[in-house]
């Protein structure tokens, strides 16, 4: 059970320890990362049998391939046997995987009850005299896994909730993105590494807007002065929402370009400037009939799919921790194959431009989490709880159908609150029935 | 791209291999002295500035270790888009570089791999670069450069620089550094 000073929704604090404590730590991977739907890449990334690509549930290393009959399946990258990892290719082709210590040999598809799973071990007759068990061998699978417009996702829990359930109603989000062209994964698979605790890039992904005007003004009045790109005000409103649901999902949704200059023309439907390179679905009547009026006016959006799923614009990162003082992120970007060629060409060479270590943006980024976790760890005042009280008490939930559970505002920390409170509840449950009797609910005043 | 060419002796050749290099070493004692107007000066105005990704393949799969130019890449950079981080990183609110990292830009192994005509030359080198960062942040990153040269009124402008990384995880917070 967490302290109560740990996340104390009513008050707007969040203790200094969650993000340095090694018990609190090693609770997260079991009962956070160890539960949830995490995100294991786009199905384009691996579009024929025998395709694969590596990555991991937390600290968790996993295998993702394509069956002979072109299903998703996902393994866990540690071989029977010693327990290394059977391949150390970060992507690739491959019929079977084969361990570089002994040799245990395993079909690529992953199948450990049927024919698949454990194909060959050397020796098998000499030294075994054939009395190993191969079926009962095989990789040992992720316990469920399963594919939502396009992104794949993996849970290490045999009780998880079905997928469309744990999304809930931030499918109305995913949607929105992932509606919007016919998306691809851009060749190339960016990571790196921060000295942060992930959950300080899950807190300013689902929703920290004010941050932007400060930690990014350098990037803002750039293009501001040599793009005659609109600035983002100091302290001043947004035209948007913010959209909250169940098991800690949320996102921002932006419907005009920067406070100011709202640029949605009512009357018309139209907005008056478009960047081709994001919203050339605009000129698509059947995209633009499929978001319906209100997901239309999105320009911008930022959210996380609980736990560690960042999604902006055209980006899918996963942060993933490694340790309670750093974390890798894996970035993939997505172009639309509806899209013209020019600007096909633009979404795949500028994907990581704005967002990405060398990203415009991101680059204030990195050094500011990492900060904030130097700050988690000062001895001497542990107990001073960090605060997050913009707009505290004045986030009245609406459900009134248009939207998933919404607060009217943009910049808050609402959505900061809800991501601690949700994530206070998984790692408050003792198992998947308890989380999900026992999880903050998106109604009432925050 | 020639990897491993002859080596050349003529007079010809070590006089442009010094120059070559001399202003290859300029251009790193600029970036390390943080004057980015001098440094955007070395460029041309097409400059191509390119950094792919990189990630671990089986050795049957090598061709596929780097992405291809058009695909994603830490850096996919025009002469404007250059422009612009040195703008965002001079203009007082770029909170990554200041107080500003202290880097030092190493290279080595520089040859000259291809004469083109109209007095361009591909340039291949190693390269090193620190950053000490506040107190104990330190980066390294190791990798292979190939420069295209261009003489523009006499001086060696930079015409095309490609960044071979040889980490695939960056182990760094970020790339606010030029290579």
């Amino acid at each position: 059970m967490l302290a109560e000073s740990a996340v104390d929704l009513k008050r707007g604090l969040v203790g200094r320890e969650i993000f340095n404590d090694p018990d609190i730590y090693d609770t997260e991977l079991q009962r956070v990362f160890g539960r949830s739907w995490l995100f294991l890449g786009h199905e384009t990334q691996i579009p024929s049998p025998g395709d694969y690509i590596t990555c991991k549930m937390g600290e968790t290393p996993v295998i993702v391939t394509r069956d002979g009959g072109g299903a998703i399946r996902a393994m866990i990258n540690s071989c029977r046997h010693r327990g290394n990892p059977v391949t150390r290719s970060d992507a690739g082709h491959a019929r079977t995987f084969t361990c570089a210590y002994h040799g245990w040999c395993y079909d690529s598809s992953g199948k450990r009850v049927d024919s698949g799973g454990l194909v060959a071990v050397p020796g098998l007759k000499t030294y075994y005299d054939e009395k190993i068990d191969l079926p009962a061998w095989g990789l040992i699978p992720v316990a469920q896994v399963g594919v939502y417009h396009g992104l794949i996702f993996g849970t290490l829990d045999p009780q998880a909730v079905p997928l469309e359930e744990f999304l809930g109603d931030f499918r109305w989000f995913l949607d929105m993105v992932l509606d919007r062209g016919d998306f691809a994964a851009v060749p190339g698979v960016v990571r790196w590494r921060m000295k942060c605790n992930w959950k300080f890039a899950a807190d300013n992904a689902i929703g920290d807007n004010a941050h932007a005007q400060i930690a990014h003004r350098s990037a803002f009045i750039a293009m501001e002065r040599k793009l005659g790109a609109p600035r983002m005000g100091l302290g001043v409103d947004e035209p948007g929402f913010t959209i909250l649901t169940d098991y800690g999902h949320g996102a921002n949704c932006k419907t005009s370009y920067f406070a100011g200059t709202n640029d949605y023309d009512t009357a018309s439907g139209k907005f008056q400037r478009i960047d081709p390179v994001y919203e050339q679905w605009r000129e698509n009547p059947a995209i633009v009939e499929k978001m319906g009026p209100l997901r239309s006016q999105i320009v911008r959006y930022n959210g996380n799919v609980f736990p560690n799923l960042f999604i902006i614009d055209r980006l899918l990162m996963m942060r993933n921790p490694i340790g309670p003082g750093e974390t890798e992120i894996r970035a993939i970007a997505l172009y639309d194959r509806n899209a013209s060629p020019e600007i096909q060409e633009l979404q795949k060479r500028r994907a990581f431009r704005k967002f990405g270590p060398s990203g415009l943006l991101e680059q204030e980024d990195g050094e500011n989490w990492d900060q904030a976790t130097v700050g988690a760890r000062i001895r001497a005042i542990k107990d001073a709880a960090l605060n997050y009280e913009m707009g505290l008490g004045t986030g009245t939930f609406v459900n009134d159908g248009q939207t998933p559970p919404r607060i009217d505002s943009m910049i808050n920390e609402h959505a900061q609150l809800w991501f601690y409170q949700s994530w206070a509840d998984a790692m408050n449950a003792n198992d998947w029935p308890a989380w999900r009797a026992n999880h903050v609910r998106p109604e009432g005043t925050m | 791209m020639i990897i491993a060419g002859e080596a050349s002796t003529t007079l010809e050749d070590v006089v442009l291999q010094h120059d070559v290099e001399q202003t290859l070493f300029r251009e790193a004692a600029l970036l390390d002295a943080h004057d980015y107007t001098a440094w955007l000066d070395m460029l041309t105005d097409d400059i191509v500035y390119w950094m792919p990704i990189r990630n671990t393949r089986a050795a049957t799969e090598l061709d596929l270790e780097f992405t291809a130019f058009g695909e994603g890449a830490y850096f996919d950079d025009d002469r404007g888009a250059l422009e612009i981080r040195v703008e965002k990183r001079t203009n007082g609110y770029a909170w990554s570089e200041d107080p500003p990292s202290r880097t030092r830009h190493f290279l080595t192994n520089v040859r000259i791999v291809e004469k083109h005509t109209a007095g361009e030359v591909t340039v291949s080198s190693n390269m090193v670069v620190f950053r000490s960062r506040l107190d104990m942040d330190e980066d390294w990153w190791v990798g292979r450069r190939v420069d295209r040269l261009r003489k523009v009124d006499g001086r060696w402008k930079i015409a095309r620089r490609e960044i071979y990384l040889d980490q695939t995880v960056l182990k760094s917070k970020n790339l606010s550094t030029f290579f």
